[in-house]
């Protein structure tokens, strides 16, 4: 009987459970996409959105009318969405007296206010560093510090954040282009662009770059609807985000978020190529150092201290 | 055994689909803080001038109620009169005269004999600190707010006494907004039971702890 049908009862149910499994192994590849946001699904024009510095007038426009619309349909919000160019004539530099911070990390939620980082889980650009004194070894720092009051005595505070690189490791080694340095020495990241392979999380030394693991959660609230394309319009998950020197204010004239909140002036910020400005005196000036300096990122984050205190304390 | 294949197969499918979506796990986010915090102002007002206060429901300034009433050269100040609030902790400079006229109450002293306005203040506190004073003016010291390119919009410098209280000028410590607590950086170290607050950033150690802390809730 067997040799007629050539299919035994054990091979059929060999067969059939092959197929089953098969099949369910399939099903079971698919099932996050059950519990995928319906508006997490791209539109077929947000899948065919091309690269930044590909898209022409027209082709930008949509694609911040999709945002646009994609942050009210989340959030409720009406955002001011755009695209700020970089200036003829500019470039950025950062400069942060070691001499006056304090660490009470204003900095820090003024930045996560302004550029609409994901709450929970929470990601953060600037870190400040609780350093012993005598020391400006990173690796001495400890950021989880919790006082009643900042300063300490025996501390002082050392901020960090992106560096925004002449020479930046994080864009030599991102596979796509999806990250590039702009003519005002800002880099940036093209969030719909990013595969999130997280490439420039490692290469970068500074520690700068923040990886969306998650969905980010910002309350409807809290959102900052003053956006722009490169830098603070909301992200998605498996993206990768960072300090953009809030390029939608400073290329428009304005002090970056975590300067104006800082209490103590520790912060400035300005036009390198202007010789008159405060940060290109700062460099002239002052006694300046860049971090890592062995690792030749060539930043334009620079630290400065005052003569001041010989006692290494308060001033009697 | 050929059966074995699709058998392990068929486990992780019924695996998967049990335990298919994680979802958004419950991530530690960002404690409360008051938002009033991140409020952009000068941390103190300036003297007004001629400066003035309020007494009886009256606006005095100086040099009106010390017409009335006039104080003695020498005789201090003390918890029972008008300035008793001030506390001076001003170094070596700690006598009110140091700064204040006392011929015009309306008006400061600078170096014992040239008479300014208290919109001046800054050539006063550059007589004894001319490098922080040469530091301001060029923006090197202090607070500048608002644009950076003044052809685009107005900038906003903070004087001396916007900043620091000119009786007693040392920053005031401050409480510090919440620390960073993100999953990957596990749980907060003692900070006094490792040597000397050291803290490696780059130590994952506290990620296994942070995951079976997760996992075993």
């Amino acid at each position: 009987m067997s040799e007629t049908t050539g299919m035994g009862r054990r091979s059929f149910l060999r067969g059939g459970l092959s197929v089953a499994a098969g099949m369910g192994a399939f099903v079971a590849a698919l099932r996050p996409l059950a519990d995928m946001d319906p508006d997490d699904v791209p539109s077929m024009e947000g899948f065919l959105q091309k690269h930044y510095k590909e898209m022409n007038e027209t082709e930008m426009n949509q694609a911040l009318a999709r945002i646009a619309k994609r942050v009210e349909d989340r959030y409720g919000v009406v955002p001011n969405v755009r695209d700020v160019r970089s200036q003829e004539g500019v470039e950025f530099v950062y400069a942060l007296n070691l001499s006056r911070c304090i660490g009470c990390r204003r900095c820090v939620h003024a930045c996560v206010a302004e550029n609409n980082q994901s709450r929970s889980p929470e990601i953060q650009y600037i870190r400040v560093l609780e350093m012993p004194r005598g020391t400006l070894d990173p690796e001495q720092g400890n950021h989880n510090y919790d006082r009643p009051t900042v300063p300490d005595e025996d501390h002082f505070y050392m901020p960090i954040q992106c560096h925004q690189c002449a020479n930046p490791p994080c864009v030599k080694v991102c596979p796509v282009e999806a990250t590039w340095t702009e003519p005002d020495g800002i880099t940036v990241v093209d969030y719909d662009w990013c595969i999130g392979c997280r490439y420039c999380e490692a290469a970068c030394p500074y520690w700068a770059r923040r990886f969306n693991f998650a969905k980010p959660e910002i309350p409807a609230e809290q959102i900052n609807p003053e956006m722009a394309y490169l830098s603070n319009r909301p992200r998605s998950m498996g993206v990768m985000e960072k300090c953009t020197f809030c390029l939608h204010r400073t290329r428009e004239g304005k002090m970056p978020a975590c300067l104006e909140i800082c209490p103590v002036g520790a912060r400035k910020f300005g036009n390198i190529l202007d010789p008159e400005s405060e940060v290109a005196q700062i460099l002239r000036t002052k006694r300046v150092f860049v971090l890592k300096a062995e690792q030749n990122t060539l930043p334009r984050f620079f630290y400065y201290f005052d003569e001041r205190y010989p006692q290494g304390g308060r001033e009697q | 055994m050929k059966a074995v294949i699709p058998v392990v197969f068929l486990l992780l499918a019924a695996a998967f689909l049990l335990n298919a979506s994680p979802g958004q796990a419950d991530l530690p986010g960002t404690p409360e803080f008051d938002r009033q915090l991140l409020q952009v102002g000068s941390n103190r007002d300036a003297m007004s001038d001629p400066p003035y206060a309020i007494q009886a429901g009256l606006q005095m300034t100086c040099a009106e109620c010390h017409g009335l009433f006039d104080s003695k050269p020498g005789s201090g100040r003390s918890e029972h009169k008008q300035h008793g609030h001030i506390s001076l902790s001003h170094g070596m400079n700690n006598s009110c005269y140091g700064c204040h006229s006392q011929q015009d109450r309306n008006k400061l002293i600078l170096k014992g004999d040239e008479e300014i306005a208290y919109a001046d203040t800054p050539l006063l506190c550059a007589s004894c600190h001319g490098t922080t004073f040469r530091d301001w003016e060029r923006g090197m010291h202090g607070r500048t707010n608002g644009f950076w390119d003044k052809e685009r919009g107005p900038q906003v410098r903070q004087t001396c006494t916007q900043c620091h209280d000119p009786h007693s000028p040392a920053f005031a410590p401050l409480a510090p907004l919440p620390g960073p607590n993100t999953r990957l950086m596990g749980e907060p170290v003692d900070q006094d039971a490792h040597h000397g607050g050291h803290h490696n950033p780059l130590d994952l150690s506290g990620l296994k702890h942070a995951w079976e802390a997760q996992n075993h809730e």
